[in-house]
């Protein structure tokens, strides 16, 4: 697909696919799912509550697995990694995520938490351990000293630092963010995505940063893919989606995200609530105002509307002469 | 305008507190305007909202120069005269959808214990028919009969929106309504507040964390650094040139659509809260000895309030 001398991608999503099965009607949470993630490329992942955003991480996570297409790091199938090396793949792929405090341990002073993993992978013990944590510690701007106290006795900003800490003991390559700064006051999550900007320009860790919230991926992202209902609508550099946004959910996700400028007053938000999502055709189309028939009867697929950007909407071209906002 | 709410040097204690939660700040807020209240966690901006509704445990110190709605005391008030108050005439939506719904009752149940409250059962349920329709619940007399894990949090957010207006109150208190919703249904959940304030002549008070959030429907703005007013005036203005250095920081600290992307985002860095001088000192970039020794008062300052020693000093950017 790429005609670019691109670097090969260091983690691919292909046409992935998932139902859940487990609550009175099956939901399809994915719907040919893919995308890619070079060496040392932060990829924005942004949608809606129910779009599969999360379930795309914990599949590469290897905490659900697909029923159907292929999850690839470093061109190895993630089926084959975890038969024969499951704590290779974890140690590269390490996960951030929303709650900071709810993902350590309690008991469990933050320290031991940093140390856990390089534990686990026998790669320090004992006072080597204690002295690559105080190291991890202080390359996440945090005191060593913190590390005898225990997560309730920190605050929010300072127990992710250490959440990103501990994912950084075993020098990943891919880091997958879930709504990793939420949660946080406005200047907190400052800090933390300041920090993120740093352990990509330092350490070349790639991410997949997965948010709801459009400025904060943009931001952030080199690269980035719009979900909506299960299926890829849009991706591409980010500057392209947020410039010259070519799926109709994309350019109500920008003109619906808070903005502080008061003169800026955009019409209704968004049209009538979708209580019944169709089974045939463009899942967006009960809400897209530029919907025609072909959108309910036939399923949009991705086409490239610009370099490296695509778009999955039958009416991309005639969006490209609607201005933006 | 008249004002409906107004307070005075309003303060709030919790029992064994260090300092005030809410300490001297002052408002007003009339009919048909909206008033937004923004601060960080800690910064008191919840407990102005229970203080107005009279929700605090007994046992929290409240006092106030003036706490008046529609003319009346809310100080000195007996507490059925609060229950009547909140059943009519002041009207909450809380951030959280789910915690607000018992999940073992139906929606049409715990909207009728409202009307039942207000007296205004089975008289006010056409009204709450159409008020469920205004803020897009379609066949509301079929979802009535729904239990809660049924509706979407935008969905009962909505429902909430909707019974808290059935009684006709003449202020809505919206404590980050739309905190735990998706971006596009937040900005429809603030457009249906938005309107139903112009259309019902509602005193509106949402208080919030996100500055962005509250660009979009609030006329004016109070901003509280812990719990102290730092900064007020019209929305508009204090975008433009915000006169309190923490204001321009959460300003500045949030990423924006239209700004640079990948660049370090000037944060503020952590610091405590003093009691003496001005609170935010510790953080401040520009704060100087003064700022330390004295607690500045709000003062005008290009069509703003602004409680700093340096408002004035013109910035070279």
């Amino acid at each position: 697909m790429t005609k670019t001398a691109d670097p090969p991608p260091l983690l691919e999503v292909r046409d992935v696919h998932k139902t859940f099965t487990t609550g009175p009607r099956p939901v399809r949470a994915l719907r040919g799912v893919s995308l890619s993630v070079r060496p040392g490329e932060i990829v924005g992942l942004v949608g809606e509550s129910g779009s599969g955003k999360s379930t795309v991480a914990n599949l590469i996570l290897g905490l659900e697995h697909p029923d159907a297409g292929d999850i690839r790091y470093q061109d190895r199938a993630l089926p084959d990694w975890l038969a024969r090396s499951a704590r290779g793949y974890r140690g590269a792929v390490q996960a951030v995520f929303q709650d900071p405090v709810q993902a350590m341990d309690s008991r469990k002073t933050i320290g031991w938490s940093v140390a856990e993993p390089l534990v686990i992978h026998r790669v320090a013990r004992g006072a080597a351990a204690r002295e690559r944590v105080a190291d991890l510690l202080r390359s996440v701007h945090l005191d060593p000293a913190l590390a005898d106290r225990y997560p309730q006795q920190i605050s929010g900003g300072q127990a992710q630092r250490a959440g990103i800490a501990r994912a950084l003991a075993l020098e990943p390559a891919l880091l997958v963010c879930d709504e990793a700064v939420s949660a946080l006051d406005v200047s907190v999550q400052a800090q933390i995505l300041n920090l993120l900007l740093e352990i990509q320009d330092r350490l070349g860790t790639a991410m997949l940063f997965i948010s709801h919230a459009l400025p904060v991926v943009r931001h952030l992202a080199d690269s980035m893919v719009v979900m909506y209902a299960g299926t890829v609508v849009e991706q591409g550099p980010t500057e392209a989606v947020c410039q010259a946004a070519r799926h109709p959910y994309t350019r109500l996700l920008i003109s619906s995200s808070p903005h502080p400028a008061p003169d800026r007053k955009p019409g209704r938000a968004a049209t009538a609530p979708r209580e019944q999502m169709p089974v045939t055709g463009c899942r967006f189309a009960p809400r897209c105002p530029l919907a025609v028939d072909r959108c309910r009867a036939e399923d949009p697929v991705l086409r490239q509307v610009g370099t490296a950007h695509t778009t999955a909407c039958w009416r991309a071209e005639d969006l490209a002469t609607v201005t933006s906002r | 305008m008249t004002a409906i709410l107004s307070a005075r040097g309003l303060t709030v204690r919790y029992p064994g507190a260090r300092r005030p939660a809410v300490e001297n700040v002052s408002f007003d807020l009339s009919a048909g305007s909206t008033l937004a209240v923004v601060g960080e966690s800690g910064s008191g901006k919840s407990t102005i909202a229970l203080a107005i509704s009279r929700l605090l445990d007994p046992a929290v110190e409240i006092r106030a120069d003036l706490l008046t709605f529609e003319g009346r005391d809310l100080l000195t008030m007996d507490r059925a005269g609060l229950r009547r108050l909140r059943a009519r005439r002041i009207a909450m939506v809380f951030q959280s959808p789910f915690g607000s719904w018992n999940p073992t009752r139906t929606i049409g149940a715990q909207l009728t214990d409202g009307l039942r409250a207000a007296g205004i059962w089975p008289s006010g349920r056409d009204r709450l028919l159409t008020l469920l329709r205004r803020v897009g619940i379609h066949e509301p007399a079929d979802r009535l009969r729904d239990y809660p894990h049924r509706f979407s949090g935008g969905m009962l957010q909505r429902a909430m929106i909707a019974g808290a207006l059935v009684a006709r109150p003449s202020l809505l208190i919206a404590d980050e309504p739309t905190s735990a919703l998706d971006t596009t249904v937040q900005a429809e959940i603030l457009d249906i507040l938005d309107e139903l304030r112009d259309e019902h002549q509602l005193a509106l008070m949402l208080i919030s964390h996100d500055l962005g959030v509250v660009a979009r429907v609030a006329s004016s703005t109070l901003v509280l650094y812990g719990g102290r007013l730092v900064e007020s005036g019209p929305t508009t203005a204090l975008y433009r040139n915000a006169g309190h250095p923490y204001t321009r920081a959460l300003l500045a600290a949030a990423p924006r659509l239209d700004g640079p992307r990948k660049v370090r985002l000037p944060a503020l860095a952590p610091g405590p809260v003093v009691d003496h001088g001005c609170a935010f000192a510790p953080r401040c970039p520009q704060a100087e000895s003064r700022c330390a020794e004295t607690t500045p008062g709000l003062r005008p300052v290009s069509g703003l309030n602004v409680a700093c020693h340096l408002a004035e000093t013109p910035r070279s950017t």
